[in-house]
């Protein structure tokens, strides 16, 4: 604290009052006391809201696909899918929940950023409400479970449902862009569309944009292998805003290890190991092709898989898109699947989610 | 949506309270096992640890289950891993002793890094975020495991991932981050924030608040670059004032928290907002918000700007310092105290402005009765209020009227108590206000002032002190005012 400058009096040494501004670092002792609670948030788990008591489920028409016996967590943890529960409740019980303000809001724990809520709806088993989002509760009707993170759901004997994406069309949740879309099928085109990146010579998906742009100059495109080649530094480093490029693949990772601090271990963009049949078919290839190491060999393989159909590889590897988790379809449980991969799988196959 | 935010935050106080109350109770046991005396019959001890035990067998058995169901390479794999993940995480998400120890020891990382690859389904992803998440918010060392798992928990916040994955993973983050510096640092060679920052620009929703709060983490220093490089990004001013103006309090109190480690560490990113609409905005929440979360931030982040630009301040601005002076909780007055004296240590006008407001009389009330760090703000005010800005070496001179007005409204006992205390900072201040009164009253009055209040006692106190600044001031002023002439004219 800077409070004197020396400034004497000819007879006292005394330093006066003089007026100066005191700056405090964040974590300075004075600010200890307001920092608090705030320290306490300093990490946060996400924790599992429990149930007070099981609900009783009787099935639907919409929920028939449901096994009958569902645990009351699994029923909370239900992403994005219609189920509707009727329970027993008691007319002091009904009373309790219209009158008592403290219960407003309860949001599926699980869902957060989809806004999927579990509401309550006295005494009818009407149609959802339309739109996902608490402001959509708002005037219709749906007076929420209990608060997040309380103990819930003492009362049995109300109609329970998990709001979901509507008939009546919903907002894109993706941020930033706002689409209005009217149908479940409109929603799916738009997101293959818009909102994901992936490679469209091996289907592999990324988190963002740049990523796919890397990941495909530096698998797919020979041009991008003849100036790496002729030793120009072609790899770009993954750090957006680094800049800086290496000339191989090891140099990239040991720059991102030195300079960027990632764990030595680390892989983003490895090579896929090539499947038994695809080994095989490179083999019977060989001789035509020119030496150029392990990337040329990627670029070919790569080129084969495009060949292979879409659909099963999009099924069976483990490189899907990104799934969603909407839905009203009946054949599907929480997971967004495509189209094109639904009628693949529909006959006989159990929907991902379903079984727990 | 307030009562929501406010229910979720009871909920994290509430789990935060659990888990103080369940560490303590694990101290307790421990300490009943080692010193051989019990409070707690033997019984419910080893119901304890066989429950532990159990945990840890289940913890390690859904580890395995996830081990294999990585390594599947069949039809229905998705499912099979989302399942798997599922489990560990209800583990995970106990509120009382989640086995996070056990999910370490039975080799959980490697597998939720493998979970998180590029294209996974996002069911998959979600879950094994949610995992990290719980295992970065523990202990220490148990956060420090989320090392290999970080380049990718950054990827998936890119702008092409589903909104609940890519909150996720700012949640696990935002977790690592508030561990400590030395993890801070890593994640921010990683490149965590620019796109934490473009996750904190939409108007509303909970994926902007999660990212808010992770980068209140990030940036929290010591080192100011993180800060810095974040007041630069694009957007980020705007969303700021955004959210400041319009967002719910919970949002805006996330916000505010990114504010305050803004004004506090980064010069540059406290000249561009007070070029901003940022002052105003604070004053509309400090007299709108009843929130004790969102007034403490807000309140800090005022003060760190009035503290980092001396040009700051306006009659809107003492007004709602007034209104937190009058608060109810400590904090929020002996902060605004605080923002008060470093505007009153600004120009004339300054002093004045403050001095003819009404926070003189609630600063005078407080300085006789309110506890002690608050006394000692107000201190500060008071004086700064009656001294005029240094200039240049010297004694600084007085603002008479003011010094004048506030003695004769009794601010002279609250100063001797000072004098009076075991601190020595608040001696000091005592100390020097009372030179000048001893000073600056007019027609000799002054020293028989501070003898009324026993202001003389209270500096023979000092006599032999040990500290040796404190003896001589006070030694100093006795021997001028309350020398041998003292009194003979009377």
């Amino acid at each position: 604290m800077a409070m004197a400058v020396d400034n004497t009096d000819s007879n006292l040494g005394f330093r006066y009052w003089c007026p100066v501004r005191r700056l405090f670092g964040p974590d300075a002792p004075f600010f200890a006391s307001g920092n608090i609670e705030r320290e306490l948030l300093a990490k946060q788990p996400r924790c599992t809201v429990r149930l007070a008591r099981p609900l009783s489920i009787a099935a639907q028409a919409e929920t028939s696909r449901l096994p009958e016996q569902q645990s009351p967590q699994d029923l909370l943890e239900f992403i994005g899918f219609t189920i509707k529960v009727a329970l027993d409740l008691s007319e002091d019980e009904k009373q309790q929940l219209m009158g008592d303000e403290e219960n407003r809001y309860y949001w599926s724990n699980v869902d957060v950023a989809r806004r999927v809520a579990i509401g309550v709806r006295i005494g009818a088993d009407q149609d959802l409400v339309q739109g996902v989002g608490e402001e959509n509760l708002v005037g219709t009707g749906w007076v929420p479970l209990a608060s997040y993170g309380a103990d819930l759901i003492r009362w049995s004997g109300v109609s329970v449902a998990v709001l979901n994406f509507l008939t009546r069309g919903v907002y894109c949740p993706i941020v930033g862009c706002g689409a209005k879309l009217k149908s479940l099928e409109e929603f799916e085109d738009h997101y293959n569309a818009r909102h994901t990146a992936s490679c469209s010579v091996c289907s592999r998906v990324f988190p963002t944009s740049r990523l796919l742009s890397i990941h495909v100059s530096e698998a797919h495109d020979s041009f991008f292998q003849a100036k790496v080649a002729r030793g120009f530094p072609m790899y770009e480093c993954l750090v957006e805003g680094c800049g800086t490029k290496l000339k191989n693949y090891k140099s990239r990772h040991q720059h991102l290890v030195d300079k960027h601090k990632f764990p030595a271990s680390f892989e983003f963009l490895k090579k896929a190991r090539p499947s038994k049949k695809h080994r095989q078919k490179s083999q019977r290839k060989q001789p035509h092709r020119t030496e150029e190491g392990s990337n040329a060999m990627q670029v070919e393989e790569e080129t084969m898989d495009g060949l292979v159909s879409a659909v099963s590889k999009l099924s069976t590897s483990d490189s899907s898109p990104s799934s969603i988790s909407f839905g009203r379809r009946h054949n599907r449980g929480l997971t967004f699947v495509p189209r094109a991969v639904q009628r693949e799988r529909r006959p006989g196959s159990s929907t991902t989610g379903m079984e727990r | 949506g307030n009562v929501a935010a406010h229910r979720r935050r009871q909920h994290a106080v509430t789990v935060g309270k659990e888990r103080r109350e369940a560490l303590m109770r694990t101290k307790r046991l421990c300490r009943v096992g080692v010193s051989g005396e019990s409070e707690v019959p033997l019984d419910s001890d080893m119901m304890i640890d066989e429950e532990q035990s159990i945990l840890e067998a289940q913890t390690s058995s859904a580890v395995e289950e996830l081990k294999l169901a990585v390594g599947y390479q069949g039809k229905g794999v998705t499912q099979k891993r989302v399942k798997a993940l599922r489990e560990l995480r209800r583990l995970l998400s106990r509120s009382e002793f989640p086995p996070v120890e056990a999910a370490l020891k039975a080799g959980a990382i490697p597998l939720l890094v493998q979970c998180l690859s590029f294209g996974s389904p996002d069911e998959q992803l979600l879950e094994a975020a949610w995992c990290l998440t719980n295992v970065a918010a523990g202990k220490p060392e148990e956060t420090k495991a989320l090392l290999p798992a970080l380049p990718l928990l950054v990827a998936h916040l890119g702008e092409k991932s589903s909104l609940p994955v890519a909150e996720q993973c700012a949640w696990a983050l935002g977790n690592v981050a508030g561990e400590g510096e030395e993890l801070r640092n890593i994640l921010i060679s990683q490149g965590a924030l620019p796109p934490l920052a473009r996750m904190m620009l939409p108007n509303k929703g909970s994926t902007a608040r999660t990212a808010a709060w992770a980068l209140s983490n990030l940036i929290k220093g010591p080192d100011p670059r993180a800060a810095t490089e974040l007041i630069r990004t694009d957007g980020v001013l705007d969303a700021i004032l955004r959210h400041l103006r319009k967002s719910d309090e919970e949002l805006a109190t996330e916000v505010a928290w990114v504010v305050v480690y803004l004004s506090a560490l980064s010069s540059i990113a406290t000249s561009m907002l007070v070029k901003s609409d940022l002052l105003q905005l604070l004053v509309d929440r400090l007299a709108t918000s009843n929130s004790l979360q969102l007034l403490i931030p807000v309140l800090r982040s005022l003060g760190n700007l009035v503290a980092g630009d001396a040009q700051t301040t306006n009659v809107n601005v003492i007004a709602a310092l007034i209104k937190c002076l009058k608060s109810e909780h400590r904090v929020l007055k002996k902060e605004a105290a605080w923002v008060l004296s470093n505007i009153a240590a600004g120009s004339v006008e300054h002093k004045q402005l403050i001095y003819s407001s009404q926070a003189v009389p609630v600063l005078l009330r407080l300085l006789s009765a309110a506890p002690f760090d608050i006394r000692k703000e107000v201190a500060y005010v008071v004086g700064n209020l009656c001294v005029a800005p240094a200039e240049g070496a010297g004694r600084p001179s007085l603002i008479l009227d003011h010094l004048i007005s506030l003695v004769q409204r009794g601010c002279l006992p609250g100063f001797i108590d000072l004098v009076r205390s075991a601190d020595t900072e608040a001696a000091r201040l005592g100390l020097q206000f009372m030179e000048l009164v001893l000073r600056g009253m007019p027609n000799g009055e002054g020293p028989k002032l501070v003898e009324r209040e026993d202001g003389i006692d209270a500096m023979e106190r000092f006599q032999f002190h040990e500290n040796e600044d404190l003896r001589n001031m006070a030694n100093e002023l006795i021997d001028r005012y309350f020398g041998e002439d003292y009194g003979l004219d009377e």
